[in-house]
């Protein structure tokens, strides 16, 4: 285990109650509509440096903090082209569908993302089938990032696996459980500034220590001329794989449903346009300092106990130990951003999507709460079950998740926001296709389908092309509902 | 489309939009809001998109190719391949967000 001093214990907990104080103001501060609109939308008030915050909080993940660093200890700068997708993710994020979904989710009081696509095909089978795809995917995302949160405190702190999995699991269900979203985006705001600074500072102090850039560049030299290349050591990314990852970080973050959602709580256009300009500069500064702090780290820490360590194990070699705790706050804010968000989305998939929406009944207050309350209970402890068990690297767990989530909704949601022509036939033909397809190409082929790309990649086409064929064999929707969604010169 | 040729409570402007954002409701509302603005700002996201693969992984490829030197201490390719498209596609996102989202534009 790395060295850690007692002060680190103490940052940590400073962080942890900051956290929790910050949910319970967020609570004090929710606005009358009823449980479900301020539970899962915030009220529909949420403003452009929160909606910014949160929206990147979520999408950085654990294994942005904890599996990419290590993926760049053990293959160097060939993980920055891997990574380097990122360079437009915010253009494609916002760009693609944030402006729709704003405009949909004020006029058709969409709350979840299954609401979307259910009430423009009023189809509760469309409902029903993206709430379980939403729910089996979501759930092994936080599978990976209590896995990711669990390896900071074992790194950071001594604090057995396990019991860093129960921890996790307890502390972010419980305010997200108190707080619902308000609570969720304020925390993901908060924890989105000590991303970055916690990742400025480890690179700042992991450079000074080494002695510079090109220090750096004579270390990883001298261990292995491969960890210069774009291709990494042992081909780990041929020409095919970086052409399939800049399909894959810019569109699976633009199809992911937990993000979509946040633009449903967005309050208008000017505050979506400010999120986005905010947001370039964050993944400007964030992401190669991210990839170039596990970099650092082989230089710094070349062996490790365990291959997620790296960036812990970095922070602690670089960091002064006063500063050092608050530092790894940085990875446990992105965790715990992260697992929030998705576990909302997965509580809603239940309480909303597969049960207020399917009930005959109208569902009351109290009960729409107890049921969102046990949701995010029950997902907390299945996905706690299943981190007892991690694989060697994390990052392919949240890559999985990632890419199924958006080659099963993507394209589905682009077709039925943007094209008339979409049917439910198209709708279910394009999200059953993706789905499926994806799940065949990894157990068949793993993470090298056909041509060596990734299995993300022909998923997105297929679904494509489900949607378009399936709409052109189903009936046209009445007009009366596509007027709820389209202009009348659209029609 | 100018905002007069809209449906009465549907807007292009962002105050516009944002007020009508706050009282429309699904029984009040006509017909949906124009997917026209959005499908084109899509579709630009788009090209910006497959831009950045061609220049990232194309130049990071083919500089890439030769054994690796240091330009300040970052590998020739990712300082030429990555690093300098990087700041390009940042300044084309500012512009982008800057004109076009959310402003009042024609359809």
């Amino acid at each position: 285990m790395y060295e850690s001093a007692p002060l680190v214990r103490v940052a940590f907990g400073l962080y942890l109650a900051f956290t929790f104080l910050l949910a319970y103001l967020a609570r004090r501060q929710a606005v009358a509509g009823g449980f479900l609109r301020e539970f899962f939308v915030g009220g529909r008030t949420i403003g452009p440096w929160v909606l910014g915050l949160t929206w990147i909080a979520t999408s950085a993940s654990g294994g942005t903090f904890i599996g990419a660093p290590s993926l760049a200890h053990a293959n160097g700068w060939s993980v920055m082209l891997w990574i380097s997708g990122y360079i437009v993710v915010a253009t494609v994020g916002f760009g693609l569908l944030g402006r729709r979904i704003v405009e949909l989710g004020g006029t058709t009081g969409a709350l979840t993302f299954p609401d979307l696509l259910r009430d423009r095909f009023e189809s509760r089978a469309i409902g029903a089938l993206s709430g379980i795809a939403m729910l089996v995917l979501h759930t092994s995302f936080i599978v990976a990032q209590y896995i990711a949160g669990a390896r900071v405190l074992e790194a950071a702190l001594g604090v057995p696996y396990v019991w860093g999995v129960l921890g996790f699991a307890v502390i972010v269900s419980v305010y997200t459980a108190y707080g619902g979203f308000r609570a969720v985006a304020w925390t993901d705001s908060f924890q989105a500034i000590v991303m970055l600074v916690g990742v400025l500072l480890t690179v700042g102090f992991g450079l000074y220590r080494v002695g510079g850039l090109q220090a750096v560049y004579d270390g990883l030299a001298a261990q292995s001329p491969d960890l210069l290349t774009p291709t990494g050591p042992d081909a780990f990314l041929p020409f095919p794989a970086a052409v399939s990852f800049f399909f894959v970080w810019p569109l699976a973050v633009a199809g992911q449903p937990s993000l979509i959602t946040r633009f449903l709580a967005c309050r208008d256009l000017g505050s979506l346009r400010r999120a986005a300009l905010l947001i370039g500069v964050y993944v400007l500064l964030l992401y190669p300092a991210v990839i170039f702090a596990g970099i650092l780290g082989r230089v710094l820490v070349p062996d490790l106990a365990a291959s997620d360590h790296a960036l812990p194990a970095t922070i602690l070699a670089s960091v002064p130990s006063v500063l050092a705790g608050f530092v790894l706050a940085a990875p446990m804010a992105a965790i715990m951003s992260t697992i929030s968000s998705f576990l909302l989305v997965a509580a809603g998939a239940i309480a909303r999507d597969l049960y207020q929406r399917n009930v005959r009944r109208p569902v009351s207050e109290g009960r729409a709460r107890a049921a969102t309350h046990i949701a995010i209970l029950a997902v907390s402890v299945v996905a706690g079950i299943f981190a007892l068990r991690p694989p060697d690297y994390l990052q392919y767990i949240v890559i999985f998740s990632g890419t199924g989530l958006a080659a099963t909704f993507l394209f589905p949601t682009v077709l039925a926001v943007f094209w008339t022509g979409m049917n439910r036939t198209g709708c279910l033909a394009g999200i059953a296709t993706g789905f499926i397809a994806f799940l065949a190409q990894y157990a068949a082929y793993g993470t090298r389908s056909f041509l060596g790309l990734d299995p993300f990649v022909w998923s997105l086409g297929a679904s494509v092309l489900a949607c378009v064929i399936g709409s052109k064999l189903g009936p046209r929707d009445p007009r009366a509902v596509l007027s709820k969604y389209f202009a009348a010169e659209e029609l | 489309m100018s905002d007069a040729d809209l449906p009465p409570g549907r807007s292009e402007s962002p105050r516009a939009a944002h007020a009508t954002h706050e009282r429309m409701e699904p029984a009040s509302q006509p017909h949906g809001p124009d997917s026209r603005a959005a499908r084109r700002e899509a579709i630009q996201a788009g090209l910006l998109w497959f831009a950045a693969l061609v220049a990232t992984v194309g130049l990071s490829t083919w500089i890439g190719s030769d054994p690796p030197t240091s330009v300040l201490g970052v590998p020739r390719w990712a300082a030429f391949g990555i690093f300098l498209p990087w700041v390009a596609f940042f300044m084309l996102h500012v512009r982008f967000y800057l004109r076009g989202m959310g402003q009042n534009r024609k359809a």
